[in-house]
């Protein structure tokens, strides 16, 4: 069982709904292409949202968008199917495991095995343990904050109550890759905006109490008003009914706070801009260029 | 001009995490008890401004009246805590409390109790099904937890259902007189898959699972009975679902899908609110003759942004035609984030007023 495995970097990224993690997770995935390695980029769930951004339909199995990126859609299903098929060679009972209707259900409704299932096919190459797959980097598109977090204690919930068999074992280790600063990163997504910055907040201090995991923080569509903010208050002062110089002033009082905030923090805190690009994947090529200059 | 509200209605407001359903929900309320009915808007963590002017910050137990001068109706505003509610609807209705306990304290419920598993939804509604039979209030509007996807809200009430489904509880059942689980399945496949999940979990993890299904078995009908009952409500024809969705090319893309899923399956979309389409001071500018003509650095990039938003809008309009033949849209414009509070609530209530109002 133990063949071939290429120990990879697992980039998590989350943050609240809205702030634009998706976008941000296949940046970074172009970004690593761009730095020699070979990534996939893992959206969870059962709908796809890259499938519009590329263009291309993304399913369970890998689908290449360019060279050294493939793409796939996981879901705690498929990769419990995938996981199944690995260990119990029997075909016939692993077409039994999923038509089974009874099956289905149960598989479905069961606390814990979906979510298992996922992070276990996530970490499968760091652990030496399931089917191999040949990437240097995996970049997830995790769930928003607090189902993240969920997700995250779920093998440890699992390692405390069942210590012993495959699935206490398999479940403190995946724990331990989720908790290794080396093999795992968070990346938390944020905006310059009072709720998302409170739940990057809470979703640090989290991570941090119960990982021992320091997140980077992006702080996403920054508004990068060409004018000093001097300047920006003379225009003010000499037209103080213009609603687009307030809304500039505005955003940019906001971002300053925002990056004082985390520096106070102490939190490792990166700016992307707002891009007006019209298309999606333009979005996604010109941030992946500005995350190369940080 | 379509009201999407009026006496007896029930409003669900549905959509993905930060979108601004919120306070969607609340402006609807707000237009709503301005016609003169009497609101109950049912929302799940609201920002600290507006759950301080909607009087929820103190976590108040039941439902609050929010002060409103001048307004004729009354709006109410009540705070869904999720976690709280569903342990409260096990020790209500468990047949036996120490099963209660158990179920409680159970490793595998502390999973089923977080928000990965459907449990908050079902919570939610469990609520707002309360909150309408309870009929203390003309119109009742829930905002719903955020999902990772809008459909995930639907699919919810199923897979909780799913999972107190006698079929699958009974394999676990101690009271019967077998001496293995597995002797108990009926079915000869089954037997197998579950043999084949044994082997790759390990005993322990069934027992955890059996003793999880077992320790259930005392609330089973009752969540059972109230899916059924909450599903009859939301397929009923005064239970109204209003899409929250930002303003996104691709999200667009996917409202187009999932109005077509949601008809099928039998649920009323009657609007759709695209949430934060362009910053408030560009509306105006759009309509005007087009991006003003500049030549420092300012200008320029006002002019970029304008001309996104302006192709943005018009990428736009081709769904906004094709939906708009099933159900009544709303933009609305990300507002100066200073108003903050009841005044947003204020500015959207107006928006939502102009194109779907309330009938009083």
């Amino acid at each position: 069982m133990k063949k071939n495995h290429i120990i990879p970097s697992i980039y998590l990224v989350t943050g609240k709904g809205g702030v634009g993690k998706s976008t941000v997770a296949s940046a970074l995935a172009k970004k690593k292409v761009a730095e020699g390695e070979k990534v996939l980029l893992v959206e969870l769930g059962d709908t796809s949202y890259n499938r519009l951004v590329f263009e291309k339909e993304i399913g369970y199995q890998p689908v290449s968008i360019e060279k050294n990126l493939d793409a796939a859609l996981w879901n705690g299903e498929s990769c419990l199917k995938e996981f199944i098929s690995y260990f119990i060679r029997l075909s016939r009972v692993v077409d039994l495991f999923f038509e089974n209707k009874i099956m289905k259900t149960f598989v479905q409704a069961a606390p814990a095995i979906k979510e298992l299932a996922v992070l276990g096919k996530l970490t499968s190459s760091n652990r030496s343990y399931g089917p191999p797959m040949d990437y240097t980097s995996i970049v997830v598109d995790c769930f928003s904050t607090g189902h993240f977090m969920s997700l995250m204690r779920v093998p440890r919930g699992i390692s405390e109550a069942i210590r012993m068999g495959p699935m206490g074992v398999q479940s403190r280790n995946i724990n331990n890759v989720l908790k290794d600063k080396r093999m795992c990163k968070v990346i938390v997504v944020c905006l310059a905006e009072d709720l998302p910055l409170q739940e990057t907040v809470e979703l640090s201090t989290a991570l941090k109490s119960e990982f021992d995991q320091t997140p980077l923080v992006i702080g996403n569509k920054i508004l990068k008003v060409p004018i000093t903010e001097g300047g920006l208050d003379n225009l003010i002062k000499q037209d103080p009914n213009n609603e687009s110089l307030k809304y500039f002033s505005d955003r940019i009082q906001k971002q300053k706070e925002a990056a004082i905030r985390f520096k106070k923090l102490g939190y490792v805190y990166k700016e992307l801009s707002q891009d007006f690009s019209k298309r999606a994947i333009e979005r996604v090529n010109s941030m992946a260029q500005e995350m190369e200059s940080i | 001009m379509k009201a999407i509200v009026e006496k007896g209605s029930v409003v669900v407001c549905v959509g993905t995490g930060g979108v601004g359903k919120t306070t969607v929900s609340a402006g609807l309320g707000l237009c709503a008890a301005q016609s003169g009915l009497k609101v109950l808007v049912l929302t799940i963590d609201p920002a600290k401004r507006l759950a301080q002017a909607l009087g929820l910050d103190a976590k108040p137990v039941g439902e609050t009246r929010v002060n409103l001068p001048g307004v004729k109706g009354e709006l109410w505003a009540g705070l869904v805590d999720a976690e709280a509610a569903f342990e409260s609807f096990v020790r209500e209705n468990a047949t036996d409390p120490d099963k209660a306990s158990k179920l409680l304290q159970n490793t595998l419920y502390k999973q089923l109790s977080t928000n990965l598993s459907g449990s908050q939804e079902f919570t939610s509604l469990d609520i707002l099904y309360r909150a309408v039979m309870g009929k203390k209030f003309d119109v009742v509007i829930l905002d719903t937890p955020p999902a990772q996807n809008a459909k995930d809200f639907f699919s919810a009430p199923e897979r909780i259902y799913a999972l107190f489904q006698k079929s699958i509880t009974k394999w676990f059942m101690k009271d019967s007189k077998e001496k293995s689980w597995l002797t108990r399945v009926v079915n000869k496949g089954t037997q197998t898959v579950l043999l084949a999940l044994e082997k790759v979990t390990g005993s322990e993890f069934i027992g955890a699972l059996a003793e999880f299904f077992n320790s259930i078995q005392g609330i089973q009908e009752q969540i059972s009975e109230r899916s059924i009952e909450v599903q009859a409500l939301l397929k009923s024809e005064k239970t109204k679902f209003l899409l929250v969705t930002s303003f996104d090319e691709v999200k667009v893309k996917e409202v187009t899908f999932l109005f077509d899923d949601l008809s099928r399956m039998g649920y009323h979309l009657e609007g759709l609110v695209v949430n934060k389409c362009y910053p408030h001071w560009i509306k105006e500018s759009l309509e005007a003759k087009g991006a003003e003509q500049g030549t420092d650095e300012l200008d320029q990039f006002r002019n970029q942004m304008l001309a996104y938003f302006k192709y943005q809008q018009e990428k736009f309009k081709f769904f906004e035609n094709k939906l708009q033949k099933q159900v009544t849209v709303v933009k609305l414009p990300e507002v100066n984030s200073e108003l903050g509070g009841l005044a947003q609530v204020q500015e959207i209530a107006v928006r939502i007023d102009g194109a779907m109002g309330a009938k009083g």
